[in-house]
């Protein structure tokens, strides 16, 4: 419960900074969403206006993400914005790890394989491919 | 008895350039549902230059992007066939490396071959894969199962877990699908008749239109069923405040207080109270509006 306290203070500041800042209308965040209500346990002492604060903070650091990455900034917007706050909570933490379907890793395999055949070659350790004299 | 041989012959193909089997498993499956969209129109959408590949979110963002309700499945060779069998071809990962040196890999599962024991898919520049499956479902355990189908509002899927199929809708309604996400919402009633969340979906929608009586409705609709439903009842005050009502919604702030207790809604349904006892009492717009109550 202790350490509940300064939490607690920061969340409150956070959101009072944030609503006046990022969120276009206070009187609009009156409603609770829909996706807010999916994936919580009802007893979590967490509540719905940290978790929505958190998110805003994750969505910002997304987005710097996927510019680095090296996204268009009028796409970045727009990618995060198809997202939930919880697809963005877990992209946040770990999206340098979050696995990039790419096939590209087949192709560096490929190319090694390649050029180690191709240096056994050459030194005379094997003899695959056809040399013109 | 073993299971028929099924093939989705008539599931599109698109051949991957270097690096994108992301934008094209993804046209593939947008493409069968009907979208039109190539995998070049799909790269700055999902593709990550500085990972040079695609992540599953994004994926899912982009069928969100052109009103096709992403659906992640249950992590088992069951759902997935399930879903083939039902006409849906299977976005999928996989991981043709080792768990601590993955090569990702996404495909489209698109039939399945008991006989043979095989499983068909759309990849990379294959038009029709066939792998063993023990070699693909090896491929895909590494990649933690991952599975997700595209729907087109109001299509359901083979699965019946509503919890799984409502929360898919409530990303589609957070990304501002309004439209299909409403479909969807009506679809999953059609289902799960009644189903709470569905109706604080269908309520919600109708708030982000400034529909506020429809609002309410659905609100009401679901209190019917979960008087004690914190969330519509925060909701069905602010509706009725931005109707004018003003009296009600005090009424109906005090029952969502009363039902958020010290609950996560507490101190949403607090700023909504807080916001309808700031509010000036004009009386309301349309006096009837706050009779039929």
């Amino acid at each position: 419960m202790r350490a509940l306290m300064p939490r607690t203070l920061v969340a409150v500041t956070m959101v009072a900074f944030v609503s006046s800042s990022i969120l276009p209308a206070v009187a609009q965040a009156g409603i609770i969403s829909t996706a807010s209500t999916f994936g919580f346990d009802t007893q979590e002492a967490r509540s719905a206006n940290l978790a929505k604060v958190q998110a805003q903070l994750a969505r910002a650091e997304v987005q710097k993400s996927l510019a680095a990455y090296g996204v268009t900034p009028e796409q970045v917007q727009a990618r995060v914005a198809a997202l939930t706050d919880r697809e963005i909570g877990s992209l946040a933490q770990r999206i340098d790890q979050a696995p990039a379907g790419a096939d590209g890793g087949i192709l560096a395999v490929i190319g090694i394989v390649f050029v180690v055949l191709l240096i056994l070659d050459y030194i005379g350790v094997i003899h695959i491919f056809t040399h013109r004299r | 008895m073993e299971p028929a041989r099924i093939e989705l012959t008539a599931v599109p193909f698109f051949p991957q350039d270097r690096y994108q089997c992301g934008p094209a498993a993804l046209a593939t499956v947008l493409a069968a549902t009907g979208v039109a969209v190539t995998p070049d129109e799909l790269v700055p959408q999902v593709y990550l230059p500085g990972r040079r590949g695609s992540l599953q979110a994004e994926l899912v963002g982009s069928a969100r992007r052109h009103d096709r309700l992403p659906y992640i499945l249950a992590s088992t060779t069951d759902a997935l066939l399930r879903e083939v069998r039902a006409g849906y071809p299977v976005l999928v990962l996989q991981n043709f490396g080792f768990r601590s040196a993955p090569i990702w890999h996404f495909a489209v599962v698109v039939g399945f071959d008991p006989a043979h024991r095989q499983y068909i898919l759309r990849s990379g520049t294959k038009a029709r894969e066939t792998l063993a499956a023990g070699r693909f479902e090896a491929t895909w355990r590494r990649a933690d199962s991952w599975a997700m189908i595209a729907l087109t509002p109001p299509q359901l899927p083979a699965d019946t877990d509503s919890q799984r199929y409502l929360e898919a809708v409530s990303g589609l309604e957070a990304a501002g699908r309004a439209q299909p996400a409403e479909m969807a919402y009506r679809a999953g009633l059609s289902r799960w008749p009644d189903d709470p969340r569905a109706w604080l979906g269908l309520g919600n929608i109708a708030w982000s239109q400034g529909h506020w009586r429809e609002a309410r409705t659905a609100y009401r609709e679901l209190l019917r069923h979960e008087p004690d439903n914190a969330a519509a009842r925060n909701n069905l005050a602010l509706a009725l405040l931005r109707e004018g009502c003003r009296e009600l919604a005090e009424e109906e702030i005090g029952r969502a207080l009363a039902s958020a207790g010290s609950g996560r809604f507490a101190l949403a349904v607090a700023d909504s109270a807080a916001e309808i006892r700031a509010s000036p009492d004009v009386g309301p717009k349309d006096p009837a509006a706050c009779e039929d109550h």
